[in-house]
């Protein structure tokens, strides 16, 4: 069953197009890679997914919501319900330490709780990190508490932009492995974009862009 | 229990930036400062004004239609007529004669003699009297000695000084009311002073008119129209001042708040993502600017009574009312602007793409 359907996708941003007319489905459960050179349509592409931005022509459905028919504030509950997000720049918020960032993502979905906050990022192995702001941590760290905070409202798809661009790859591989135990654990949707050939390897499939079009749709099979 | 969350995190966001917070709420401060003392100012400048301008004198005459006197019990309800009366003296007319000049003379109150020049002392006694600047070549009495009123009848009197008003008056005589009633032999008095509200003029001179048809008012127009004058240039320069701070307080706090804001866009667009709505995110912001307003406006109400007591004991010389209802503009005010100002640039950040702030665009 495809819990996304990406139709006709297209972005233009003035005279530069990003997407040309993309068109692919996601089955549930489904590891997802996206991988494609820096201006090949791949982080537009997650965005648009993710809803944080528009496509100019086409539509997005997932699990069965036409994503263009929904105003803002419904795209928000969209969000919050349905969607993880975990980006290349932690983007965490600067004056909350490692649990509070993770609650503030259990504010908006409903009311905070620290306990369950703390456990989560016990899982991704900060146990011992939990009061430590952004600043005090590692990029990899960081990293693990976004994956935290991505996952705490149990969201059924984790969009992940280049997750590992800014970590070495002791780190990338330590983030991948959480990443997969998690998932094996969980059984959500993966859809990671990455330039890094590494990365796109540890999914069930790889989406190779290039130009704004989808090239290559393989089945890697793991 | 997710309004304690709110808190929580409204608490941390504050205190991250304390520094811009503490500008906010001084930008506030300033300005609610400014318009406190401006009101605080104006809405007792009235009775500021009111009590400098009785020192210039009465602004509406009584008198006995015929010309006669007005009896005592008459003058004191003439002077009750109303509340609009802020002040009133009584005055005897009438003419002595002195080494066989006549000369005018009024009776009066001595409390009431002000706006006069004296050379030697205010008399005391019945017997005492003051003598116009004009008088003092013709009568050539040193101030301090006796000398004779022959009539309307013969009383010993002390020059007790003389005076200078830079009127007619100077070529009189002044002397306590109760003392020319004496000399005179009557028991009322020739015309009733009235200071009266300007703003109430022609209503009381139409009271005395219909409660006393045997009198008659002249009112001091000039007197009347020269306090309105004054009153009304005053509060417009106040109302323009208040306008010209407030304007500038917005484009500064405006300048501020948008600053905030935009330092603040990676975070907005993060909430954005993690799935909170505009409003969940304008919620943070407002609540945070009208901390900061309100702040900002409880001092800025502290100073402003402050200005405003130090500016009336310099230009009045007395304590200027403090009015309760000002606490509430002041706070509201406060509140307005900082909520305001902060509107616009947040309904900017709304309309950005999560996706490009979060590139970093």
């Amino acid at each position: 069953m495809s819990i996304i359907q990406a139709r006709n996708l297209s972005k233009s941003y003035d005279t530069t197009s990003a997407l040309r007319g993309v068109d692919f489905d996601v089955a549930e459960g489904q590891w997802v890679s996206v991988i494609g050179p820096s201006g090949s349509g791949k982080s537009t592409l997650l965005n648009i997914l993710g809803a944080l931005d528009t496509p100019t022509e086409g539509e997005v459905i997932i699990d069965g919501t036409v994503m263009n028919e929904l105003g803002e504030d419904a795209l928000a509950r969209f969000r919050r319900e349905t969607i993880g997000f975990i980006f290349q720049h932690s983007h965490l918020i600067p004056y909350l330490d490692a649990t509070e960032n993770v609650m503030i993502a259990q504010y908006f979905h409903s009311i905070p709780d620290r306990e369950e906050a703390e456990e989560a990022l016990r899982r991704v192995g900060l146990g011992h990190r939990l009061h430590h702001r952004p600043s005090q941590l590692s990029g990899g760290e960081q990293q693990r508490v976004c994956i935290a905070r991505a996952l705490i409202n149990n969201p059924a798809i984790l969009l992940a932009d280049e997750p590992t661009g800014n970590l070495d790859r002791a780190n990338t591989k330590n983030v991948l492995e959480l990443l997969r135990e998690l998932y094996r654990q969980e059984q959500f949707t993966i859809i990671l974009v990455t330039h890094d050939p590494y990365v796109s390897e540890w999914a069930d499939r790889i989406l190779s862009m290039e130009d704004g079009r989808i090239i290559k749709d393989e089945n890697v099979g793991k | 229990m997710k309004n304690s969350w709110f808190f929580y995190f409204l608490k941390k966001a504050i205190r991250q930036r304390f520094s811009r917070f503490i500008i906010s709420a001084a930008a506030v401060m300033l300005t609610v400062s400014v318009v406190t003392a401006l009101m605080t100012l104006s809405l007792g400048i009235r009775e500021k004004m009111g009590q400098v301008l009785r020192q210039y004198g009465a602004n509406m005459i009584v008198t006995d239609a015929s010309g006669g006197i007005i009896d005592m019990e008459t003058a004191r309800a003439v002077a009750d007529v109303s509340d609009a009366v802020r002040d009133r003296s009584f005055q005897l007319y009438g003419t002595v004669s002195v080494e066989d000049r006549q000369i005018e003379i009024i009776g009066m109150e001595m409390e009431k003699l002000s706006g006069y020049r004296i050379d030697g002392a205010v008399p005391r006694g019945d017997d005492e009297v003051l003598a116009g600047v004009g008088l003092r070549d013709v009568l050539k009495i040193p101030k301090g000695n006796e000398f004779s009123f022959e009539e309307p009848r013969r009383v010993r009197m002390r020059l007790s000084g003389y005076f200078e008003k830079g009127a007619d008056e100077d070529s009189m005589l002044i002397m306590p009311l109760d003392g020319l009633q004496g000399v005179m032999g009557v028991e009322g008095v020739s015309a009733v002073l009235l200071n009266v509200d300007s703003r109430f003029l022609e209503d009381v001179e139409r009271a005395v008119v219909t409660a006393f048809p045997a009198l008659q008012v002249r009112t001091l127009r000039q007197v009347a129209v020269a306090e309105r004058k004054v009153l009304a240039k005053i509060q417009l320069l106040m109302i323009i001042v208040t306008a010209v701070v407030l304007f500038s307080s917005v484009i500064a706090l405006g300048s501020t708040m948008g600053a905030n804001v935009l330092e603040r866009m990676e975070e907005i667009g993060l909430m954005k993502a993690i799935g909170a709505t505009p409003g969940d995110i304008r919620k943070f912001f407002m609540a945070e600017a009208a901390l900061a307003g309100l702040s900002g406006a409880l001092c800025g109400y502290g100073m402003g009574i402050l200005i405003a007591e130090l500016v009336s004991r310099t230009a009045f010389h007395s304590w200027v009312p403090v009015s309760f209802i000002v606490v509430f503009l002041a706070i509201t005010l406060g509140m307005s602007i900082a909520v305001l100002s902060t509107m616009l640039p947040v309904r900017d950040a709304m309309n950005v793409i999560p996706a490009r702030i979060l590139r970093g665009e």
